[in-house]
């Protein structure tokens, strides 16, 4: 069945409610090494509980990944078990793209926790980019960067600034001798998804401003993120998303999952400085 | 492929040129009209806004013999309504701190036409602090100061051009996504007072003209999309005010589609009634702001180079 993340089912709509609000729970206050575990064990709908899962994608491990905790062999059994449970299935091939890059994210991001447990490769594929001078197709191609929104998501240390020496994956520390080395939860994603990203600034920040005056919170809150990492990772911006954010979270009290949204991009913009 | 801007411009504001002779028949004013003016808005204003487009298409030059012509007749007879400016004279002189006869003037000045009482009255308020302090919109007072500008009564130099464009909502570079309908309005105003109606683009301080490159596109999409015609072509008119135009031609032939056959532009997708005054009344301002656009776009991409291919990323 289809699933983008952003338009769950209308019946799973209320468990990623409860995921998302779980995981900002988890961000803003104690740690929780078992959130994903505990979260299916306890669900009433467990099909429900598994879309959730499926549908927050790499999100889902944020309290993780911004704190640089690895992820354990439970919680990356959950991630598992609700991609077997909801194959990758499209609405429409840009769908299907959107979803595979996703995917991809939530498996790199296990990849560096050393739980290789999700075979999603990098897409060859890439969202049309906008083109010419005027940035023809900013509109289509910033919604689709807003469902790309869990792709933004950093390390403890920040985003992945470009040119930075290191790959995703590699061990931050050499093995000593006799010992393996520390897993890599620290990378920042990193992609020509995120290259595109710091390529076309302006039509992030158009689509984030379209977005609002449309009342589109939601897309707006996946743009600004978008306008944080870039931001922080060193690139203008015509757009500050700032206030931005702060507007999104008054403009949707009690959304958790766009409150996870603003909530990540904000982490970024404060550990800027 | 959309057909290219230039052409698509000429004939929005040809067709709207046409539409707009029906003025002689339905923009007249009463024929018991006061200085007073019991209703602006409903015959002076439109009379006035006639006068605008038509002393712009002959300021630019672009215009074929026939809209020349149009343009010519119009404003005689929006002259005569008037009475030669006498209507304006003792407006003012009745009035003197409101602002509409000069503004009003301004645009007949533009087109050849003078009032000496009128303007011996204007140069004398011109040097009233009253006037000059009255309280009004910032982008009134814009209007105010190209006006003056406009009839001769200040120099550039004797006006403070920085400080009323800082007092605009767009002279402070607003975050883009706070910003509603009337502020738009505010904000179009703004630009063409300004540039005098596109004759000096490099007016615009450069910070501004790249904000507005940048927001134009998404200001346009979102008004074009809840079909509010009126606004998307007065921002279209704000793009050709800029030193590099912002002319997109995929909102030019939605624009272009709107029309109708005989030349009117609708205001916004309610129905137009059938009867001609009434369709006048409501669609008149509407279809000036497509012959204006039209007029100042076809002026700017005339013998612009040929835009390049867009290249396709590999």
């Amino acid at each position: 069945m289809p699933v983008t993340g952003t338009a769950p089912r209308a019946e799973y709509a209320e468990a990623v409610e409860e995921l998302a609000t779980r995981v900002l729970g988890a961000l803003e206050g104690a740690e929780d090494t078992g959130l994903l575990a505990g979260f299916l064990r306890n669900a009433d709908d467990i099909k429900a509980a598994l879309a959730a899962v499926r549908a927050l994608g790499a999100d889902a491990l944020a309290p993780y990944v911004l704190r640089g905790v690895p992820v354990g062999a439970e919680e990356a059994d959950a991630v598992a078990e609700a991609h077997r449970v909801f194959p990758l299935v499209g609405a429409g091939p840009a769908d299907a793209l959107v979803m595979a890059w996703r995917d991809w994210a939530t498996a790199r991001v296990l990849a560096s926790s050393g739980r290789p447990v999700l075979d999603a490769p990098q897409p060859g594929d890439m969202l049309e980019e906008p083109g010419g001078e005027d940035g023809t197709g900013w509109q289509s191609w910033s919604v689709r960067m807003a469902q790309l929104a869990p792709l933004a998501l950093p390390g403890p240390d920040g985003p992945r600034k470009p040119g930075r020496p290191g790959q995703p994956g590699q061990p931050s520390k050499p093995g000593q001798p006799g010992k393996p080395g520390k897993p890599n939860a620290l990378a920042a994603l990193d992609s020509p998804v995120h290259e595109a990203a710091r390529r076309h600034v302006r039509a992030l920040a158009r689509g984030a401003a379209r977005s609002m005056l449309r009342r589109d919170p939601a897309t707006a809150a996946g743009l600004a993120r978008w306008l944080a990492l870039v931001r922080v990772s060193g690139a203008g911006s015509p757009l500050d998303p700032a206030p931005l954010l702060d507007h999104v979270l008054l403009f949707r009290p009690g959304d958790a999952r766009t409150a996870l949204d603003v909530t990540i991009g904000q982490w970024m913009l404060r550990r800027a400085g | 492929m959309s057909a290219p801007v230039t052409t698509t411009a000429h004939q929005v504001a040809t067709r709207a040129f046409d539409w707009l002779r029906r003025s002689e028949t339905y923009g007249g004013l009463p024929a018991d009209s006061t200085a007073d003016l019991a209703d602006p808005n409903s015959d002076y204003k439109p009379l006035a806004e006639t006068a605008l487009a038509c002393s712009l298409i002959l300021r630019e030059g672009v215009a074929g013999p026939r809209e020349a012509q149009t343009a010519r007749v119009l404003l005689d007879f929006a002259w005569q309504q008037l009475r030669e400016g006498d209507l304006l004279y003792e407006r003012q002189l009745r009035h003197p701190l409101m602002t509409d006869p000069l503004e009003v003037y301004a645009h007949f000045v533009r087109a050849g036409y003078r009032h000496t009482r009128l303007e011996r009255l204007l140069k004398h308020l011109n040097g009233l602090r009253s006037r000059h302090a009255a309280e009004m919109m910032p982008n009134r007072r814009l209007a105010v100061a190209n006006a003056t500008r406009i009839a001769g009564f200040a120099t550039e130099q004797e006006q403070d051009w920085d400080a009323l464009t800082a007092g605009t909502w767009l002279g402070r570079a607003p975050e883009p996504w706070a910003i509603d309908w009337m502020t738009a309005y505010c904000l179009t105003h703004t630009v063409f007072h300004i540039t005098d109606w596109g004759a000096r683009p490099e007016a615009l301080p450069p910070s501004l003209q790249s904000y507005l490159t940048t927001w134009l596109p998404v200001w346009t999409d979102i008004w074009k999309e809840v079909a509010q015609w009126d606004l998307v072509t007065e921002l279209l008119i704000v793009g050709a005010c800029l030193e590099e135009p912002y002319c997109d031609p995929v909102v030019w032939a939605e624009i272009a589609a709107e029309q109708h056959p005989d030349g009117m532009l609708p205001r916004d997708a309610d129905p137009v009634s059938g009867d001609p005054a009434e369709a006048f009344k409501t669609h008149q301002h509407t279809t000036v702001v497509a012959a204006v656009a039209g007029t100042l776009t076809l002026s700017r991409t005339l013998g612009a180079p040929a835009p390049a291919p867009a290249t396709v990323r590999s």
